[in-house]
Order: C-alpha cells, then structure tokens, then sequence
C-alpha cells in the first residue's frame, strides 16, 4: 500500500517512518509536517493509506478529512483518546493508534487497513456493521468504558462534554448531543430540547412543558413536543 | 513524583537498529527544547489554549520517556489549560526539568 504520514512532530514522524520501512506492505512515498502541504499532494497523486494525525495546529486532522472529497484509507495517530468516538463517525478512518506507538499495535492496524482493501474481507466487514449496536463506548480517563443503551435514562449537553446518565452511574464525556444522537437507537431515545436526549421508556410522567424521568424534570421544547406525543402509548 | 525519564520505549522499538535509535535521540535533543521554550512563551503571554496546544505536543515525549505519571498530569493540565486555568503550571514546569535535564545527558 502507498503510504504517507501527516504529523506536525518530528518526533512522530520518524517513529512512523521507521514502522513503515519494517512494514513489508507498506510503501513510505512522503511525509508531511503540516494538512496543507499534504492535500496539495493528494490531490496529485495516488494513496492508500495516510498516518493522519488528529491534533496539528490551524489545520486538524479531521479537516483534512473533510477537505478529502474521496479520502483514502486513514490510521489516525493522537497522543490522547478523547477523539475516539468522532474517529469512527468517518467511514474512512480504519483504526486509531495512540501515541507512542508500538511495533506490534502499528502491525495489527496495517492488517486492518488491507483486510479493508481486499474486497471480499471488506464486504463482510460491511455486514457486520450493518448489525445494530447495543452497546455504546465512551471514553473515561483513556479508559473505554461499555455502556448498554437501555441503562441510560438522559444525556444532557454540558457545553463541549455531555452528561451521560445511567441506572448505576454518570459519565460526563467531550462529544456533543448531535454525535451521541447517531449512535443511539431512534426508537429508544429522542431529543426533547436543544440539551437533552431522554430514553422514552424511562419516562415517569409528563406535564405541559416538561417530562420527569428519574428525578429529572426535563424542558420539552414546543417544537419537539409533538414527536414526543406521538411515540407514546396514550389511552 | 517518583519517577524518572527512560529510554526503555525508545530501546524497544529500535532493539538492535542503532541507527534509528540514534536518530530518535537526535530529534528528541532538537525538537524537546524548542517545544518547552514555546510552551513557556505562551504561558507567560498568558495564551492558554496555545499552551494547551504545546503541553499536547509535550505530552508525546513524556510517554516516549516513560513518564506514566507525569503523562497522566499533562493530561489533565492540558485540560485546565483549556478551560484557562494554567494553576498547574508548578507542577508541569518540574515535569519538563527533569526531562530538560535528562535529554542534556544524553548529548
């Protein structure tokens, strides 16, 4: 696979590198310290697989990837987790490696990016995601924490985090609603106000403006009250 | 905090290849100073998500060192430094000495 690096340190750059040249199907064709300089030569020249990393100043990873209008197969490399869950959002990214990176977990993510671009393993990796998820990760202190969907009764919006509430325990994690709401199952969850996301099964009661789930008493905005009403069992 | 830059990462990524392990140590000495002496420009400029942005960058050559602990700390730093608040910096600032010093060994 051709392979470049975009990583504005050093550093990084020559760890890669030298994995890279110990990677027999990996093919180093350049690096490059900042986003820019590295969509001039994409948009020239042909890529497999980029070493991508998220946190570079003026132009972040995940820019470049927006940039990309056919972004080839990307290994994110980040000196910390908190970006997990908007990594996978992008069909693209195949896997995220933290820094500083090991031989044998570089291996395993180069594996991952040619099963990917073998069309039969790929196919069947699509089947398998066509799965729903009932679980969600979320990452707590670089630590990725399993939470099943049915145990969370609310999340509310906190700024650039969430508070994640649950039947055992609340987690507050850096994502916004918008992303958290994707991943949740429609039928379970909705959006009741621009900071609040409720699981409707946990509802104890409604009032006009406002629902109690728990101890909560949750703002129903007039523009999602209707939803709300119609995904109920009334008499 | 009980514990002390290492070499053990950088030793077993390049195991016998001295070359590389020579040119990891290269950067290290070139690239380490000048990040610190960015990091501390920005703090006392008082431009604290550009000094988030630094002990970012730090933070990788706290883990290449084997600085478990101290990783944790810049981690959390980097955080409040987000939110503005560069209080930590005490605790930060010893962190980067020892490894100022350690690096200065190595030449």
């Amino acid at each position: 696979m051709n392979t470049i690096i975009i990583d504005d340190e050093e550093m990084a750059r020559a760890i890669i590198e030298q994995l890279t040249i110990q990677n027999k199907n990996l093919t180093l064709n350049a690096q490059f310290s900042d986003a820019i300089q590295a969509i001039k030569y994409l948009n020239q020249n042909h890529v497999d697989l980029i070493f991508l990393d998220i946190h570079m100043p003026t132009f972040s990873g995940f820019d470049l990837i927006q940039t990309l209008k056919d972004p080839p197969k990307i290994i994110l490399t980040t000196s910390d987790r908190n970006f997990a869950i908007e990594a996978f959002e992008y069909e693209c990214i195949i896997d995220y490696l933290v820094k500083p990176i090991g031989k044998d977990r570089f291996d395993k993510a180069v594996n991952k990016a040619l099963a990917f671009s073998n069309p039969i393993l790929s196919n069947l990796e699509n089947k398998n995601r066509k799965e729903p998820d009932q679980d969600l990760y979320i990452n707590i202190d670089r630590r990725l924490i399993k939470i099943n969907f049915p145990s969370i009764y609310l999340i509310e919006a906190k700024g650039d985090y969430i508070l994640i509430k649950t039947e055992g325990k609340n987690y507050t994690v850096h994502s916004t609603l918008k992303k958290i709401e994707e991943k949740l199952p429609k039928d379970l969850f909705l959006k009741v106000h621009r900071s609040f996301i409720i699981n409707i099964k946990k509802i104890i009661d409604i009032e006009d403006n406002s629902v109690l789930i728990k101890k909560d008493v949750i703002p129903v905005s007039r523009s999602n009250r209707p939803e709300l009403m119609k995904r109920l069992n009334l008499l | 905090m009980k514990e002390s830059p290492n070499l053990s990462y950088i030793n077993q990524l390049a195991g016998e290849n001295l070359t590389f392990k020579k040119k990891l140590i290269e950067v290290l000495i070139r690239e380490l100073p000048e990040e610190i002496k960015q990091y501390r420009k920005h703090l006392i400029e008082e431009k604290y998500q550009l000094a988030a942005d630094d002990v970012h960058k730090i933070k990788h050559k706290i883990s290449i060192l084997g600085l478990e602990l101290s990783y944790q700390l810049a981690t959390n730093y980097e955080e409040e430094l987000r939110n503005n608040n560069p209080f930590n910096n005490g605790n930060f600032e010893k962190v980067m000495v020892a490894m100022a010093k350690f690096i200065n060994e190595l030449k």
